[in-house]
């Protein structure tokens, strides 16, 4: 495909392609060929929400493979349930609803994990200034296995709130809950979080 | 303790929970990144889903006279009425529609063994072997006098708007469809005008409402064996 500069010479596109076409299809659009019996594009949709959940599905379920389970789970009933997606626009925070749903039930039904040692926040802080570039993964499991004791609600709120950064407007929507409840959550999230620590600081 | 009793500093975080909440969550803020092949397993498992789907019916299957499974006890042959109506009709007044009641019956109809009689004569043919019946209709009605179309969608038909219209017979605004459901629980809503979601009234609501919808449930009661003796 021959390469011709555009006028501004900053972009390069192939010849007879205009902007508009090489811009990745969007949510609604998506929706539409989904629903007119396109499964192929289902898989884009897939790929495109699967990595921006990943990451929340992992805090509050604790494994890379138990969030890819939920995941699995999720779209598959996002799209039994596509219809009811009453703006296709707002595809995505029509299936966070759905993520959160399947990830507070996968973590209600596994129940507490297996407490294990977290240490105190000083010696997190050695952890973290003694970590190489790669290895931020043994704080991040200490500080995952703190969060993995919470209760399911105050986790989620918690991992809403601080680690997915969402307002109490967006995790309100978004899970159907009060704004003076999360509120109350993620209080508790962090009082029940500053006990673990200590906890385990003075054993 | 309700949450409203207690002051704001003691239900919400404050600075010093807010300072200490970013020094745990900033390194749980790394990507994870998802299996590169979610995609394709789930629309593998959709597509397998739909294959499912679209196999023959098992009540096709019996027609053929073939017998599914052997009698594991003899029990006396039970004839049943061609059709068994539970009738449920409720009341109630539609929000936006001063002038529309609205009523959802759900008649159950229990569909006919093949081979069997129903009119007291015995069968001239062998007795049949343990046969399960598969075809459960439940037919839904909503009554609205100012609608122009009404839609039934559930989890039947993948929440698809334009799967089962509604019929409506003559003026009075009784809209009807009949459906084929599995054994089971199931969701549904009446979509009115292509645009209004509107739940059964009578019917228990979903509690699952993560999709946005108000939806009701209908319980479809497993469908009973019947067998005949063997002579």
């Amino acid at each position: 495909m021959p390469r011709i500069s555009d006028s501004d010479g900053g972009h390069c596109r192939p010849e007879g392609m205009s902007a508009a076409q090489l811009a990745p299809p969007d949510d609604a659009s998506l929706v539409q060929a989904v629903l007119a019996g396109d499964v192929d594009a289902y898989g884009a949709l897939v790929d495109r929400y699967a990595a921006e959940y990943m990451r929340f599905a992992v805090r509050m379920l604790g494994t890379v493979e138990d969030a890819d389970e939920v995941l699995h789970t999720a779209f598959y009933r996002a799209y039994q349930h596509l219809g009811s997606c009453q703006d296709p626009t707002r595809y995505g925070a029509w299936l966070y609803r759905i993520v959160v749903n399947e990830c507070r039930t996968r973590a209600s039904r596994r129940g507490r994990r297996e407490r294990r040692l977290v240490r105190d926040e000083a010696a997190l802080a050695r952890l973290a200034a003694n970590d190489r570039a790669d290895g931020q993964f043994a704080l991040r499991e200490e500080l995952q296995r703190a969060i993995d004791q919470l209760p399911v609600e105050s986790r989620e709120a918690f991992v809403l709130k601080y680690v997915e950064e969402l307002s109490y407007e967006e995790m309100s929507e978004i899970t159907g809950a009060g704004i003076s409840a999360l509120k109350m959550r993620t209080k508790r999230a962090c009082e029940r979080l500053r006990e673990i620590l200590e906890d385990d600081r003075d054993a | 303790m309700r949450d409203t009793d207690r002051s704001d500093h003691e239900t919400a975080p404050d600075e010093h929970d807010d300072a200490f909440a970013e020094r745990i969550a900033a390194p749980l803020r790394a990507a994870e990144r998802p299996n590169p092949l979610l995609a394709a397993r789930v629309v593998t498992a959709l597509r397998a889903s739909k294959r499912r789907e679209s196999a023959p019916s098992p009540v096709a299957l019996l027609a053929d006279r073939r017998s599914s499974t052997p009698a594991t006890q003899p029990a006396p042959a039970r004839r049943r009425a061609w059709w068994q109506a539970k009738l449920t009709i409720g009341v109630a007044p539609l929000a936006g529609l001063a002038a529309a009641a609205c009523l959802v019956v759900a008649l159950v109809l229990v569909g006919k063994r093949p081979g069997a009689a129903t009119d007291g004569r015995v069968a001239a043919a062998p007795p049949a072997m343990t046969r399960v019946d598969t075809v459960q209709l439940v037919r839904f009605i909503f009554v609205a006098t100012d609608a122009r179309s009404v839609a039934l969608v559930g989890d039947f038909n993948g929440w698809d708007r334009s799967a089962v219209r509604l019929t409506r017979s003559g003026t009075g605004g009784v809209w009807s469809a009949t459906v084929r459901l599995p054994a089971g629980r199931h969701e549904y809503a009446f979509l009115v005008d292509g645009e209004r979601w509107v739940a059964d009234p009578n019917a228990p609501s979903s509690i699952e409402d993560e999709f946005g919808v108000e939806s009701s449930v209908v319980t479809v009661d497993p469908a009973r064996t019947t067998s005949s003796s063997r002579t």
